[in-house]
């Protein structure tokens, strides 16, 4: 679906010369958290910046919704405490 | 998540300031899957996502973001720091405990963040505001296995004389005790002590190289070695250490089914869940559970008496308070 998208846009998948070129022109055009390795008594654990990826799910457009959230309707609230007003919000999230 | 847990903890929550602050609570979630079709070079990928999400909104990919991936370590050579290469983990024990040196890598980095208390914009319903973020981990979900090696349990599915779950003390073979009276039943039903377990781990890991700091140290600092009396007194002490260390890592072996494990999740902020890792392990989402209806699924662990104890567990609130997505 990604490659869809910018397929669309003007990348062409048949100019990449291999996987790590493709991935290289990929990541230009869809920023995305770089994952890092670190070898611990010998593993690789393959893991992303939790800091980044916090980032990343609040930004996400799921937030943009109030209707997806367990936040108050009161703008002046909205950052509180959640409370329970109606009875959808039984068994949602914060709610539950 | 369970509301009183998270009521209880944003009222906890200290120097929150209303005006500049968030409470973000998280779900953390890891699987073991394979790589190819064959279901070869299984990795386990770990996931979180904020229960600040309705339901229908948490069942998007969207919301789920990576965490790591932890190597499978079946085939896992141990490698010291100094480069020689170990030997291999051949007891579940040895890999439990590399299990949770692995999560370290990730868990570090999610204390250190919690503890900062990052300020980042933050997108409600359009309204973007910059808040700082007090975040506390509300429940680990995962398959009863993952559960398991999380808390350190033996993988004890099947029932015998060992318990039932990580969370209750009753054992496996009293499990089916429901017919007759249930809330006499229930009553057999106890949460395990987290404090007890983590004496008896500190107990069972305790270091007895005398090269680094621990108990071995202590003694040979406090007991000179010069005289054949001395020596013996000092392998009295030694000896005596060891046999606690062995003693405890019994205990827990035989009477809470766990093995001795230095927890990574050892100082992950739970919130005002007070038993740790222990109570955020969730049940497995085959056994779900609405109001006071269990609905109960077949699948890992899905044996008849687990469900017999998921019932008894159910009255006991505390126990699963933790369990109800």
């Amino acid at each position: 679906m990604l490659l869809r998208k910018h397929s669309k846009k003007g990348f062409n998948v048949k100019k990449a010369k291999g996987p790590e070129s493709f991935l290289r022109e990929m990541r230009k055009r869809v920023p995305t958290p770089v994952p890092q390795i670190t070898k611990v008594q010998g593993q690789e654990v393959v893991h992303f910046s939790f800091l980044e990826m916090l980032h990343d799910l609040l930004l996400s457009t799921k937030f943009q919704d109030i209707d997806n959230l367990c936040a108050n309707r009161d703008v002046s609230s909205h950052f509180g405490k959640f409370t329970l007003t109606s009875a959808e919000d039984y068994g949602q999230g914060l709610g539950q | 998540m369970a509301r009183d847990w998270a009521n209880d903890t944003f009222e906890s929550l200290e120097d929150f300031d209303p005006d500049n602050d968030f409470f973000l609570p998280l779900v953390l979630y890891g699987d073991e899957t394979g790589t190819n079709i064959n279901q070869w070079y299984p990795l386990e990928l770990w996931m979180f996502t904020t229960p600040v999400l309705r339901r229908h909104a948490r069942e998007s990919a969207e919301s789920w973001h990576h965490l790591c991936f932890i190597p499978s370590l079946d085939d896992a050579i141990i490698i010291s720091d100094d480069d020689n290469e170990g030997p291999s983990p051949t007891n579940t024990k040895e890999k439990q405990q590399l299990y949770h040196v692995l999560m370290s890598v990730l868990i570090k980095e999610i204390e250190d963040t919690i503890e900062n208390k990052p300020v980042m914009s933050v997108n409600l319903g359009g309204l973007w505001q910059k808040r700082r973020l007090h975040i506390h981990v509300g429940a680990v979900m995962g398959d009863q296995l993952s559960q398991d090696h999380l808390v350190g349990r033996k993988p004890i599915i099947s029932g015998n004389a060992g318990r039932v779950h990580r969370v209750c003390m009753s054992l496996a073979v009293q499990a089916s005790n429901v017919s007759n009276d249930l809330h006499t039943a229930s009553e057999e039903c106890r949460l395990v002590n987290h404090e007890i377990i983590c004496q008896l781990n500190n107990l069972a890991l305790m270091k007895l190289d005398p090269s680094v700091n621990g108990p071995a140290k202590t003694v040979n600092k406090a007991l000179s070695i010069d005289t054949v009396p001395e020596r013996k007194e000092h392998k009295k002490s030694v000896d005596y250490m060891r046999r606690v260390a062995r003693l405890t890592e019994a205990i827990l072996g035989k009477v809470y089914s766990m093995y001795p494990v230095r927890s990574a999740f050892e100082h992950v902020p739970f919130g005002v869940n007070k038993h740790g890792i222990i109570v955020a392990t969730t049940e497995d989402l085959m056994w779900g559970s609405v109001g006071d209806v269990i609905i109960a699924g077949i699948g890992r662990g899905g044996s008849g008496v687990m469900l017999a104890r998921v019932v008894l567990c159910h009255t006991n609130r505390e126990l699963f308070c933790f369990c109800h997505y």
